[in-house]
């Protein structure tokens, strides 16, 4: 149980960080990693010419319940949208255009990201 | 960014203006329709998303407000699906505000950004040539799916654009394209009416049962025919359309406009039966709350619908032919053969209807089975187009003698318009006055006799009400008396 909850974690970190590559390859600007606050945390925080970007990184290991991107619930949005206002209040960006994107990681069993994609705009508040 | 749309929305047969504002502000992406709106409303956000995309415009993550004004008048159906896209692309500067300015927009829009037809356009377009004509705009333009183009278009003092999709609709907008106003010729209408195959020279014989509703239709009165199976009761009402003298342009386009909105509001049968016949065969078979519950349409040629949040009104001016046997098994008035009813068991069928009913309905008639002689006769009764002829004669006369009292025919008369327009001859009075004394008539019952009097009055060219009239009507609703109810 211990063992697959940190296999889950470092996972999590691996695809974090092929994503933030990802992200800059494509001109974003990344803002922040892992911004936290009390209502929850976000992945990454970047900016995309005017637009603030707050993405949220899906890896999983194989699909057998679903794609990585589908796996966001209603609660998870409704969490992200609480932490992104919270950012844009914080910094006072309240003002600035934004949306929410998803990177979506699939890895192999040997832990290979073997698909990668980006969903702009991925879902409204 | 701030966009306003004008739109309209049906409440009962009538149109309200709608105003719909669209503001687009930076923030988290957020679509939100406020104001009153149903579901079918509040799912537009997802077809008109669609549409916008799918029309090849952009659709910007941002911040969406639709506001529906005024905010208390509930606004169903998904007719708002175009002014709100129409907003939207306001608001994101690929149309301007003055392209929209003098235009109302009604339309769902499929997923493709097609328009798909509404209902109601036509209250709509009457709404909009009545009173949308502010004095600083010359033209009044409405913009509407092309299958309601024709539908709209046979109002005058608008021009109605007929539209195929949402990119269509902006390039006609900016200018790009010319769309011509729908046309549309409104004697090419009026002459092709609808033709029946049925006729009266159908029915052999029932020289009394044919008279009578000849009357009934020449006053607009409501009709029972009782009698015993098999005897024509089905068939006689079923060619009564044929001789109902055509609608006339305002009758035709307040009809339409209750078929116009059926499919949204849902007016019930009798409301669909606005200036036209409600036929209402095996008349005990109905259940007796459907039946008291026509009462008050038929008393006031409306029905009144109250819900939670509003109260609607449908005109239902119509006449109700209503067939019935006399007795449960049919052959109580028939001389050949034999009743095998109770007593008991006749009184309880007939006593299905009610008094009051009962007294609503102008005409009785007593359909007899066919004698032999008749049935075997070759045809030679005339046909509904003379019939129709004089029937078109004494609804000409009505109308004329109505005019700006708002009343059609005779049988829409009220007390006062009886009082004022049905003059009798001294020795009508007489013949009246015996008549209510020996048969116990009610008020309503006087008055009844006396619109029927003013219809064959009307039938025979008679200004003046004269004492056989008067005989002829009464005998009209002597059943009350023969069949003790």
């Amino acid at each position: 149980m211990n063992s697959s909850k940190t296999s889950n974690k470092t996972l999590g970190d691996l695809g974090e960080g092929l994503a933030v590559k990802y992200l800059m390859r494509h001109g974003y600007r990344i803002l922040v990693r892992k911004y936290r606050c009390p209502f929850g945390e976000i992945d990454i925080v970047a900016q995309d010419k005017d637009t603030l970007v707050f993405v949220e990184v899906r890896s999983k290991c194989g699909c057998e319940f679903g794609l990585p991107y589908e796996t966001i619930s209603r609660t998870k949005k409704g969490r992200l949208e609480k932490v992104a206002l919270a950012f844009q209040k914080r910094f006072n960006l309240l003002d600035y255009d934004s949306r929410f994107d998803c990177v979506s990681i699939l890895f192999d069993d040997e832990g290979k990201a073997i698909k990668m994609e980006l969903f702009k705009d991925a879902f409204w508040t | 960014m701030l966009a306003k749309v004008e739109s309209k929305t049906v409440s009962g047969i009538e149109a309200k203006k709608v105003e719909v504002e669209v503001d687009i502000s930076s923030g988290l992406p957020h679509f939100a329709i406020v104001g009153l709106a149903d579901t079918a409303v509040k799912e537009s956000r997802d077809r008109v998303i669609s549409a916008i995309k799918n029309s090849g415009f952009k659709f910007p993550p941002k911040r969406i407000t639709i506001n529906l004004a005024p905010a208390d008048i509930k606004k169903e159906g998904a007719s708002f699906d175009l002014p709100i896209a129409i907003g939207i692309l306001i608001a994101n500067s690929e149309l301007e505000q003055r392209h929209v300015e003098g235009r109302v927009f009604c339309g769902e829009l499929s997923l493709d950004g097609r328009l798909r037809p509404i209902d109601g356009a036509l209250p709509i377009a009457v709404e909009l040539s009545k009173n949308g004509l502010a004095p600083q705009e010359a033209v009044r333009d409405f913009i509407l799916p092309h299958e309601n183009a024709k539908e709209a278009a046979i109002v005058q003092g608008l021009s109605v654009y007929p539209l195929k999709d949402l990119n269509e609709v902006v390039r006609f907008l900016k200018g790009h394209i010319k769309i011509e106003p729908q046309a549309i010729d409104l004697d090419d209408i009026w002459s092709s009416s609808y033709e029946s195959d049925l006729d009266f020279s159908d029915v052999k014989g029932q020289w009394h049962v044919k008279r009578g509703l000849e009357v009934a239709a020449a006053g607009g009165h409501n009709v029972l025919m009782i009698g015993p199976p098999g005897s024509g009761k089905t068939m006689l009402a079923r060619r009564l359309p044929t001789v109902l003298p055509k609608l006339s342009f305002e009758e035709a386009l307040e009809t339409t406009k209750i078929h116009s909105v059926a499919g949204l509001l849902r007016p019930g049968e009798i409301s669909l039966a606005h200036n036209g016949v409600l036929f209402l065969d095996e008349l005990p078979e109905f259940r007796r709350d459907a039946l008291e519950a026509l009462r008050q349409p038929l008393e006031s040629g409306e029905v009144v619908i109250s819900r939670v949040s509003s109260t609607l009104k449908y005109p239902t001016k119509f006449m109700l032919v209503a067939a019935m046997n006399p007795c449960p098994c049919g052959y109580f008035t028939d001389p050949k053969r034999q009743c095998h009813c109770t007593p008991p068991q006749v009184q309880h069928y007939l006593s299905k209807i009610s008094g009051p009913f009962l007294d609503r309905i102008d005409i009785h008639l007593e359909v007899p089975s066919v004698k032999y002689r008749e049935l075997s006769k070759r045809s030679c009764t005339e046909g509904s187009k003379d019939i129709r002829e004089r029937i078109e004669r004494a609804r000409t006369v009505q109308k004329e003698r109505y005019e700006d009292t708002g009343v059609y025919c005779n049988a829409h008369l009220d007390s006062k318009g009886i009082e004022r327009f049905c003059v009798m001859e001294e020795a009508a009075g007489e013949l009246l006055k015996l008549a209510i004394l020996e048969i116990g008539l009610s008020a309503r019952g006087y008055d009844k006799v006396l619109k029927v009097a003013r219809t064959i009055a009307d039938l025979a060219g008679s200004e003046l009400i004269k004492s056989e009239h008067i005989s002829e009507a009464i005998n009209y609703r002597s059943l009350d008396r023969s069949f003790g109810f």
